[in-house]
């Protein structure tokens, strides 16, 4: 009875976590006798029903899916406000049916946990139970009842079990004061160890303990164990970076081989355009444009197939999860939503569908803060400008006498970028895009043998993405470049007051003979004064604090399109402009050969460390800057974007040169 | 000839760059239509 002596009628609400069969109890429990509509100024769909409760017409409330009740998206908003008897509209429910997936238990408990909290008898309808005990586990109802301390119920809604029990159930329940399983200190914060989640997690954690028995129990108790230590905070962390460190070192060395045996094919196929073609403009196309272009790139296929190969092994073990739980920390501590771990990891491979990930993140501040740093992590395009500079300068060379320094600097690349997101993070948090982060937690998944199917399926994709990109994007750009490496042909004096003189032809003992003058020129002098020679030296003013020359400076600006162009470009740059009396044969040789005007070497171990640490920083890919701008709905943010990662990536190029030279490593 | 075949090269490889970028800008203006059948509430 109501205040005015109506009778009312009872209202009971169906909560639970998205996928748990909510859906399918609800529709069987109400039959076609159904209502849809939103809820009242917004898009959260509103789903009402009739439930005979052995005798009495119930309203059934289909409370949107959800995990939690931490009101942090719209449906936890909504679904909170219900239970609260805030919503307008809504009576506050009699009863709550909890409809708990048996098969995740530890998942579904914790919505169960915060819905005791309200105050509001609880009955939990535990679902997926046939499916559950064929995966040969067994759970005692009866046990977790009583540690619940409220009914629970196995139902199937499509064979009809356990339904008259879940309405007798409600019935007996209605009306009663519910009692707290689990203690909950009120003044704690909700995440912390001692906090809110922690707590309820603990009792989960207990509760089915007491009342599961899994056929791999045995596994399970391994799977903690290894856990304990590779979650840990300082052994964890070390053993990340062992496993890394092994990673980076086996790819250099397993893919040296067939990278050495790729560099040979494309050398010999541009050999062979070479003899088999008259020489002229078209040969010098396809041997140093197109060959050179597409082949410098292509030479790291091996090494993105084997990085691949390790990242698949790594997820498909469960590993990376592991990973994701340590970094978290240090994410956390700066204030970065714990959903942002799955658009990072992912910006490991690429930052486009890293930054297409953020999608899941609730809150609009979150979500773009994660944005903004997810391209300072190392994507594969960058793999070939680090694996140039390693392979050219720090090859053979030891730490310690058996760690690669080859692969403790990739390591070093990598954490870099991890480093300076977090400090971004930090401040973006604190200025920008200030707002507290919403506590989270994360699901580990067992840990499994890796699908051999998945694991090369998965590093075959990637294969396939970096050759398609090589013979599009990267072989229109290689191209581009070369005619810009090219015209104008002149005989005049070069860059000091060349102008645009007659067309001549490069012949292959890389001199030109000019048309206007009929001297000679120097393939290197051509290069200087071509259009992409006066751009280069246009720049070289700005570059040459972090101890890069024109030439460096034509390839950076042609990375600025995607960055393993800078390989591409440097290829077409080192075989354009390749004298006669020059022998380098390779990218790597050429770069080691390099010299300036007056004879000193381009490149040294430092203009290449401040090269990487400039590609780590920089934000050189036109295909993420148009993501940006698509999934913040605005200029301002790519732009920003833009500006601030080039900013700092030109200082840390200068602290690493100038500091190197200040140290004595120039 | 050979000149031509070369110009024609350069050429289609601008085109195609230039196709990219329009492709990649483009989407941008793409406004998500709202009709029968499409999922959303409008």
């Amino acid at each position: 009875m109501d205040e005015n002596g109506h009778k009312k009628q009872v209202t009971i609400a169906l909560a639970g976590n998205p996928n748990a069969g909510k859906t399918t109890l609800f529709n069987s429990l109400t039959g076609l006798k159904q209502k849809v509509a939103n809820y009242p100024g917004v898009t959260v769909e509103r789903k009402e029903g009739a439930w005979l409760l052995n005798g009495t017409t119930a309203k059934l409330i289909d409370l949107p899916g959800l995990y939690s009740l931490d009101a942090t998206s719209l449906d936890e908003q909504i679904a909170s406000g219900i239970i609260r008897g805030d919503q307008p509209g809504v009576p506050k429910p009699d009863a709550i049916v909890a409809v708990v997936d048996a098969t995740n238990l530890e998942r579904n408990l914790y919505l169960v946990t915060q819905l005791f909290e309200f105050g509001v008898p609880v009955v939990v309808a535990l679902t997926m139970i046939d499916a559950f005990e064929r995966q040969k586990h067994e759970i005692d109802v009866e046990m977790l009842a009583v540690l619940l301390k409220s009914p629970v119920v196995a139902v199937n809604a499509k064979t009809g079990r356990g339904m008259r029990e879940l309405a007798e159930s409600v019935r007996n329940v209605m009306g009663t004061q519910p009692a707290m399983p689990h203690i909950l200190d009120e003044d704690a914060n909700e995440s912390g160890p001692n906090g809110k989640i922690f707590s309820r997690y603990k009792f989960i954690s207990d509760a089915v303990q007491e009342s599961v028995w899994h056929s791999d129990q045995k596994q399970h108790l391994i799977s903690e164990k290894i856990d304990k230590v590779l979650t840990h905070k300082v052994f964890g962390l070390v053993i990340l970076v062992g496993i890394l460190l092994l990673v980076f070192q086996t790819i250099f060395s397993w893919a040296s081989l067939p990278m050495d045996l790729l560099e040979m094919g494309f050398g010999a196929a541009a050999d062979f355009v070479r003899t088999q073609l008259p020489p002229g403009i078209l040969t010098d196309l396809l041997a140093d444009g197109i060959l050179a272009g597409v082949g410098g790139v292509v030479v790291f296929l091996p090494q993105i197939l084997l990085l691949f190969l390790f990242i698949s092994l790594l997820e498909d073990s469960g590993y990376m999860s592991r990973a994701a739980f340590l970094l978290d920390k240090l994410m956390s501590g700066v204030g970065l939503h714990g959903k942002a771990f799955l658009p990072l990891i992912s910006s490991f491979a690429c930052a486009i569908p890293g930054i297409m990930a953020t999608r899941t993140i609730e809150s609009q501040r979150d979500r773009f803060a994660t944005i903004m740093i997810a391209p300072f992590m190392s994507c594969s395009a960058r793999l070939p400008v680090y694996t140039l500079m390693i392979a050219t300068f720090f090859a053979r060379q030891t730490v310690f006498g058996f760690i690669s320094l080859g692969a403790v600097l990739m390591l070093a690349m990598y954490a870099l970028g991890i480093a300076v997101s977090i400090v971004v993070a930090f401040i973006l948090k604190r200025t920008l895009l200030k707002a507290p982060p919403p506590p989270f937690l994360m699901e580990m998944p067992p840990y499994r043998m890796p699908n051999l199917r998945t694991v090369i399926q998965n590093m075959f994709t990637r294969a396939w993405l970096f050759l398609k990109r090589a013979g599009t994007v990267i072989l229109a750009i290689s191209i581009i470049l070369w005619a810009l490496m090219y015209v104008p042909r002149t005989g005049a004096p070069p860059y000091e007051g060349g102008g645009a003189g007659p067309v001549s032809y490069a012949g292959a003992d890389g001199v030109v003979l000019s048309a206007s003058t009929g001297e000679t020129l120097p393939e290197s002098q051509q290069l200087k004064n071509s259009f992409a020679g006066k751009l280069g030296h246009a720049i070289e003013p700005v570059i040459q604090p972090l101890g890069f020359d024109w030439k460096i400076g034509v390839a950076l600006i042609a990375s600025f399109a995607a960055r393993e162009v800078l390989v591409s470009t440097l290829s077409i740059i080192y075989s354009v402009g390749k004298d006669e009396n020059e022998e380098s044969e390779t990218l790597i040789g050429a770069v080691r050969d390099a010299k300036t005007d007056d004879g000193r070497p381009v490149w040294t171990p430092l203009t290449a460390l401040s090269l990487m640490v400039f590609f780590v920083l920089a934000m050189q890919c036109m295909s993420t800057l148009a993501v940006v701008r698509r999934e913040t709905n605005s200029w301002r943010w790519p732009i920003f974007m833009f500006a601030y990662m080039t900013a700092i990536a030109y200082i840390g190029a200068l602290i690493t040169y100038q500091g190197g030279k200040v140290l004595g490593f120039g | 000839m050979e000149e031509l075949i070369v110009i024609a090269i350069v050429s289609a490889a601008v085109v195609y760059g230039v196709m990219v970028l329009v492709r990649k800008t483009s989407s941008f203006s793409v406004k998500k239509k709202c009709g029968k059948g499409c999922g959303c509430d409008g």
